[in-house]
């Protein structure tokens, strides 16, 4: 009787063929979820950036006395503003300025806090103002790029809306 | 031998990421329903007094990017008189999510007040 003194040529090569399958399965699924974090990490930065533009925006029309829009003939020049008025003097601008939006907190002509929102990849930013109603009513808006997503994120279109004076201390010292 | 656990290995992982993936959707479509109703919110009480109605309300339904958004959404807007100047609005939005099922509703309620602009 003979006795089995080690693996075969074959053997070995089998072996080894199944532990390079089973790595080469973990390095994939491992990059896989790599990528998949990274993109939910990029996600969650930009729905919390526009979940904090859409609180300010609206707490700060809320007080505000008045809207008004200058849309330029070349917005790619200067950038669109709006620009919330309160009542004692104190004016908030909201600009688009390419990927970002400015908010410029001004008493009478003087700057006193400035800080900046970033908007997500292609989007294309617009405001809307509808005026037709009691409390006028700003809209932003981010419209998709031309692949309708923006880059590599998977954001569909934005909007916030916000009405104009609902909270203004003069109008709530008018309700009756 | 390894085989198999080879295969239980990427069957394992790869349900895995798909269970996350689909948590992912939900928590997207999740904030869209609340986005969807604060901007609901923010056009009732910018309208007149007379068209915040229960009747009034009642027509008004889901941007088309929510609806878009949410697979198979129901839009519910109350508007109910709490007191003489004082109307509270429920806007409700629930969807049907990824498994089949549907989600629980969002909810928002605010209240509109009477101004003097609005008397007769």
């Amino acid at each position: 009787m003979t006795r089995r003194r080690g693996y075969s040529l074959v053997e070995c090569l089998v072996a080894i063929a199944l532990i390079a399958a089973t790595f080469t399965a973990v390095a994939v699924a491992t990059s896989g979820m790599y990528r998949a974090c990274q993109r939910v990490g990029q996600e969650s930065a930009v729905e919390l950036e526009l979940a904090r533009l859409a609180a300010q925006l609206r707490a700060d029309a809320h007080q505000a006395a008045s809207v008004k829009l200058e849309v330029p003939a070349d917005s790619s020049a200067t950038p669109s503003t709006l620009s919330l008025v309160e009542d004692g003097g104190r004016s908030i601008d909201y600009k688009l300025r390419g990927g970002q939006v400015e908010r410029v907190v001004r008493q009478r002509d003087t700057v006193g806090h400035r800080d900046g929102y970033r908007l997500p990849g292609t989007f294309a930013a617009r405001w809307q103002v509808e005026r037709d109603r009691p409390l006028a009513l700003v809209s932003l808006i981010l419209d998709p790029g031309p692949l309708g997503t923006s880059g590599t994120l998977g954001f569909e279109a934005f909007r916030v809306d916000a009405a104009v004076g609902l909270l203004r201390p003069a109008r709530a010292a008018e309700e009756p | 031998m390894a085989v198999a656990l080879s295969l239980a290995l990427v069957v394992g992982i790869a349900e895995l990421l798909n269970i996350v993936a689909a948590e992912r959707r939900v928590a997207r479509q999740y904030a869209a329903a609340v986005a969807e109703a604060g901007n609901l919110m923010e056009e009732i009480v910018s309208r007149p007094w007379d068209e915040t109605s229960a009747e009034q309300v009642s027509s008004i339904s889901l941007s088309p990017a929510a609806s878009r958004r949410l697979p198979d959404a129901k839009l519910s807007v109350d508007s109910t008189e709490e007191e003489d100047g004082v109307r509270r609005i429920r806007v409700t939005i629930d969807w049907r999510t990824p498994s089949g099922g549907r989600h629980k509703p969002v909810r928002l309620v605010g209240w509109k007040f009477r101004q003097k602009e609005d008397r007769p």
